[in-house]
């Protein structure tokens, strides 16, 4: 009777034991599949979360906007009480060692500037016979009056002729400053974007309706656009210029892009 | 029996995961369902172009209770102006650009922005 019992004994001990063995080895085997499980659940759930993200987003361009505003300043800037007074602002200009033809923003001392391309164009006539001195700009005005003659040389007019010019014609003079990237604003040229046209409409030519298409696409990188050619608010300014003592009437030619801020 | 209690078991971990996997998806999209975004965009791009085109010795007074909601916290920092709508903690902020100085006040009802020759 002993021995049956040690045997029976020994026999449920050695099972015990496999027992216990193969326990552990089936909990391990069972926490990696719950591994992966939770893995999967979590991707289902990211993909759900992404899609919403994607759904409910929404973005408000003002960038229109900006570029309205931004006009505004500038000439707001330039002729601060509608006239825009040339000597000063060169003057101004050469004390802050700012170039005005690269760094206007900094003349008009505008903040944020990365996103921003700005042009402006300043032109007056300075009417026949009004007496004016020359300066650095009038070398500009007499390479633009040069006469070519027949053997290729050209042959720029001297002071006197000059001055005979102005006698008989008004002269258009001006100034061009601008600061930032024309690149920026790159997408709003889109009819030049060969690839759309792959892309849209098999080769055909581009239609109004393409680029609705387009911008309701990409609205999100559209550029805030404003020139002296926009269909609403042209940005076409009439000032007085200050030029040496005199008056004249001109205008302010603006241009401004603004980029996205992504 | 065992089995079935381990059965049992595993079930309800795997049910205990499983939610708190979906409870953390619902609170991150809570706030888009309720386009808190939404208003704090509109917020901000509307006093950033307020901002860009005041002239000097302007006060813009933003309630702090409005048709957009409850304005948290306003922050005007580095250039950009921050708004914090509906207990939204996060914001990437809208750039002003204007050449003036700005100066933030607040009070119980509204906040108040201060625009200021340099």
């Amino acid at each position: 009777m002993r021995l049956i019992k040690k045997k029976v004994t020994r026999v449920r001990t050695r099972n015990n034991i496999k027992h216990f063995v193969s326990c552990k080895r089936s909990a391990i085997g069972e926490g990696i599949i719950n591994i992966y499980r939770i893995l999967l659940i979590s991707i289902i759930a990211l993909i759900i979360l992404g899609s919403s993200a994607v759904i409910f987003d929404y973005y408000i361009n003002v960038r229109s906007l900006e570029a309205q505003v931004l006009v505004n300043q500038l000439v707001r800037c330039l002729a601060p009480d509608g006239i825009v007074d040339i000597s000063q602002i060169e003057k101004q200009a050469d004390a802050r060692k700012i170039d005005l033809k690269y760094n206007l923003l900094d003349y008009c001392n505008i903040q944020n500037k990365k996103r921003f391309y700005v042009n402006a164009y300043v032109k007056w006539v300075i009417p026949q016979g009004a007496d004016i001195e020359f300066d650095k700009h009038m070398e500009d005005v007499r390479k633009k009056l040069g006469i070519r003659i027949v053997n290729g040389e050209i042959y720029y007019p001297t002071d006197e002729q000059l001055k005979a010019l102005r006698a008989e014609e008004n002269l258009l003079t001006s100034r061009t400053w601008q600061e930032g990237d024309y690149g920026i604003g790159w997408i709003k040229d889109i009819k030049n974007v060969m690839w759309l046209v792959d892309e849209v409409n098999d080769g055909r030519e581009i239609t109004i309706a393409d680029v609705a298409l387009f911008k309701e696409r990409w609205g999100k990188y559209f550029p805030g656009v404003r020139n002296p050619s926009s269909l609403n608010y042209p940005s076409v300014y009439a000032v007085s210029v200050l030029d040496k003592g005199k008056i004249f009437r001109g205008q302010i030619y603006a241009e401004v892009i603004v980029d996205h801020e992504f | 029996m065992r089995k079935k209690a381990g059965l049992l078991q595993q079930v309800v971990i795997h049910l205990i995961l499983i939610g708190l996997i979906f409870a953390l998806f619902f609170m991150a999209a809570e706030s888009r369902v309720n386009s808190r975004a939404i208003k704090q965009q509109i917020i901000e791009k509307q006093t950033a172009l307020l901002i860009d085109s005041a002239v000097p010795d302007t006060t813009l007074v933003l309630k702090k209770i409005n048709q957009y909601g409850t304005i948290d916290n306003l922050e005007i920092k580095e250039g950009r102006i921050f708004v914090y709508v509906n207990k939204l903690t996060d914001s990437r902020g809208y750039p002003y650009f204007s050449r003036y100085i700005m100066r933030l006040e607040s009070d119980k009802d509204n906040f108040y922005i201060k625009i200021m020759e340099k």
